[in-house]
């Protein structure tokens, strides 16, 4: 886990907005295309999987492990 | 190394993002999003939050997910004859997202702030220390939560058993 730990330190914090923000892109673009009902929500899962993401790569630098938290509780309030 | 492994996973990852949205048959899209789960479980290792790749392993791709190919198979929702829009539709749609991606980029390239280059990886994301954090200094939101929750599943209770009568 050490080695992991000085690896990521490479990789810089601009791929990881990039990437989610792809994946958001991704996630619109899934509900605005489909039809399905289920498929539409699997979009939407898509693009709040995204914001987490993100969420996930700034609390690397900064303390933002409560605001994922906060989205978390939405995903398990949609799930009951 | 570690960036050539962020870009692996970052090409699995949008790889099966699209199949998701562009798959003909709903199971099909509903198994390309177990597989875009676990590479998004897979980044959350690598960005050093193992609370977090656990919960997303076990809530994402085991609950939600099988929630979900449940649904549609009981509700027999998974047929091959989606409805499918027009193709101008679909023309529209894919160019509204990339208008939208454009507009994003925009955005990230403005931004002075996107210039920092390594992340110094601290260690609150393990299991541990977001634990001391989550009871040290975030006890009263953590215990608020847990009251929004417990209101969540007594009304989930409540509407359930009056379907019953």
């Amino acid at each position: 886990m050490e080695t992991i730990t000085q690896n990521i330190q490479t990789v810089p914090l601009n791929y990881y907005i990039i990437l989610s923000s792809v994946l958001f892109v991704i996630g619109v673009m899934g509900v605005m295309l489909r039809r399905n009902a289920i498929v539409i929500f699997m979009s939407i899962e898509l693009m709040l999987n995204a914001v987490n993401l993100l969420l996930a790569a700034f609390s690397a630098t900064l303390r933002g492990k409560f605001l994922y938290s906060l989205l978390w509780l939405l995903q398990l309030r949609k799930l009951q | 190394m570690s960036q050539s492994i962020f870009y692996l996973l970052g090409f699995v990852t949008l790889l099966f993002a699209l199949l998701v949205v562009f798959a003909k048959n709903p199971i099909h899209s509903a198994l390309y999003m177990v597989m875009t789960f676990f590479s998004i479980t897979c980044h959350y290792i690598l960005l050093n939050a193992q609370f977090l790749a656990i919960v997303n392993f076990i809530v994402y791709m085991g609950a939600i997910m099988v929630l979900i190919l449940f649904a549609m198979m009981f509700l027999n929702l998974g047929k091959d004859s989606e409805p499918q829009k027009p193709i101008y539709l679909k023309f529209a749609a894919v160019i509204a997202a990339g208008l939208l991606m454009l507009t994003i980029f925009a955005a990230i390239k403005k931004t002075d702030g996107g210039e920092i280059t390594g992340i110094p990886v601290n260690d609150l994301g393990l299991v541990k220390n977001l634990g001391k954090t989550l009871f040290k200094d975030f006890l009263l939101p953590f215990e608020i939560i847990s009251i929004l929750l417990i209101s969540a599943m007594v009304g989930s209770v409540l509407l359930a058993k009056r379907e019953i009568n």
